[in-house]
């Protein structure tokens, strides 16, 4: 068992007075707008009459947030017939299995092979700016959640501009023309991280969130630095001179041996081509900066020196950067003022 | 009824109970279930396999709280079933993108220290928990007991998705701190 799924299951083992206040708050539905219905002509009484009676007994998936929606699904909750959305045994107004006819086309069709390279659906949608070459037309094949049935579509298949095709790829579904969904290959492994930063076009696509990192003082204390980075060019600055930093070949045997890492920083990072958002590039003290952007793990070594030089050329950003606080031994206090 | 009453069916092998639990809880479970393995099928399959672990724990277990009693078998045994079906699962799920968030929090501990027995760990966990302000507490929770979305999460807290992402990055530092200071190896 993964350290994090040791973590996983302690989590769930935790004391029921702590889950409590949890309960209220996540037993029911979370329902996200998606969209909002049009407006009906006033003409059209009968047309409004039955989407009044559609929804009161289905429960359309919406995507916009919307707190109102929440008190109106509540209400359409309890109504929702058992044999509305079939399959459960249990009040579907909890059932949160969505109807293959609801789910988006990338998300009935999940999975894509080009030449025994597989690739998964990322769920993004992209503009037709943002393609590259034709690649030709594959099959697709995707399973009713509930029914199993399967279905069958042909679509378009486009490399993703400026992306390499070791990474993604873009689909034009036959049922959607002029619509371009990003998938992403499930197991692509760079050699270095310049290649990485390279094939998926890090630069422009990646965006860092918040950096963290501690730092020892005198007589044992420690102080908690979190800033939010809103110059990504000054962090690409740096790991542009790491690009050579070649990458791990087996990192889920790497990880396991290590049993933790010492990590000397981390930065929230969010990709949002490839639907990845709040993960994280660690940078460790003895040398490693490992990542999960591809859906797995991946490290790449810079050696310790490199990474204490590095580390310390981020933290000397830290002026330049909007600090959202520092604690010290669990205090907040102030951070170094800015530097000019 | 009340949850002591069917746990008092449950003390006397009263197969009530089972009907009960299904009828008050059967949907809770349910998305508990799902939203580990997001699929019917398997989640049908664990709750079902929940009540049989329910009859088989009370007596001589007797939960004031049936919900998170119940609650919590459905969680373990889906995280099970997932972990067996991993291979087979494509995409970023709620359960592998919570994993790959948690695996920021993992810790080697002190030179000396061995990895921790579970409930150790998990006791260790609920002693971080209750450091946290309430709302962060919650936050957690939702994310990683009941495998909410960041959206999912956004709507409840009234939060914009971006609040989120920072405060459970935020979380997850200060668990990872809590537990390096404990010496605790995960």
């Amino acid at each position: 068992m993964t350290g994090e799924e040791r973590l996983f299951y302690a989590i769930g083992g935790v004391e029921d007075r702590l889950l409590k206040d949890c309960e209220e708050l996540f037993s029911r539905p979370v329902t996200v707008r998606r969209k909002k219905w049009p407006l009906l002509p006033a003409a059209c009484l009968c047309a409004a009459l039955a989407a009044g009676l559609l929804l009161r007994f289905y429960q359309p998936f919406w995507m916009e947030n919307d707190l109102e929606g929440i008190a109106q699904d509540e209400a359409a909750g309890s109504a929702c017939s058992s044999s509305s959305i079939g399959g459960s045994s249990y009040n579907e107004g909890d059932c949160p299995v969505i109807p293959w006819e609801e789910l988006s086309i990338a998300e009935q069709y999940t999975t894509l092979t080009i030449e025994g390279q597989e690739y998964t659906t990322r769920r993004t949608e992209i503009s037709q700016k943002q393609l590259g070459l034709p690649l030709g037309e594959e099959p697709l094949t995707g399973w009713d959640p509930v029914t199993f049935e399967e279905h069958s579509t042909l679509a378009k298949i486009y490399t993703l501009k400026d992306i390499n095709l070791a990474c993604g790829v873009a689909v034009e579904f036959s049922q959607e023309p002029g619509r371009y969904w990003v998938y992403g290959a499930l197991d692509y492994h760079p050699e270095s991280l310049g290649q990485l930063m390279e094939n998926m076009d890090l630069e422009r696509q990646m965006t860092f969130g918040v950096l963290r990192y501690e730092e020892k003082l005198p007589l044992g204390q420690t102080r908690t630095v979190e800033v939010e980075c809103p110059d990504n060019d000054l962090i690409w600055d740096l790991l542009r001179q790491q690009a050579d930093a070649p990458a791990i070949t087996n990192y889920d045997q790497w990880i396991l041996r290590r049993g933790g890492q010492d990590i000397g920083m981390e930065i929230s990072v969010d990709l949002p081509l490839f639907g990845v958002e709040n993960l994280s590039m660690t940078f460790t003290r003895d040398g490693w900066l490992t990542t999960n952007i591809l859906g797995h793990g991946t490290a790449f070594y810079l050696g310790e020196i490199r990474m204490e030089e590095l580390l310390e050329q981020i933290k000397g950003l830290e002026g330049s950067m909007e600090s959202s606080f520092t604690e010290q031994d669990g205090e907040a206090v102030p951070s170094r003022p800015p530097q000019r | 009824m009340e949850d002591h009453e069917i746990v008092t069916l449950y003390w006397g092998r009263d197969p009530r109970a089972l009907l009960e639990s299904q009828r008050q809880y059967g949907g809770y479970c349910y998305r508990i279930a799902w939203n580990v393995l997001e699929n019917q099928e398997d989640s049908d399959e664990c709750v079902n396999d929940t009540w049989l672990r329910a009859w088989n724990a009370m007596p001589p277990q007797r939960p004031s709280r049936l919900s998170l009693f119940l609650g919590r078998i459905t969680r373990n045994l889906a995280l099970d079933r997932w972990r067996e079906k991993r291979a087979e699962r494509r995409g970023g799920g709620r359960v592998s993108l919570a994993l790959e968030e948690l695996s920021e929090c993992v810790t080697k501990g002190d030179s000396t220290s061995e990895q921790v027995e579970a409930h150790q760990l998990t006791e260790a966990i609920g002693h971080f928990l209750e450091t946290l302000p309430r709302e962060d507490r919650q936050l957690f929770l939702g994310r990683y007991w009941y495998c909410r979305t960041i959206g999912e999460l956004g709507i409840v807290f009234s939060l914009k998705e971006n609040a989120v992402k920072t405060r459970l990055f935020r979380i997850r530092g200060k668990l990872r701190e809590f537990l390096e200071k404990e010496g605790i190896a995960v």
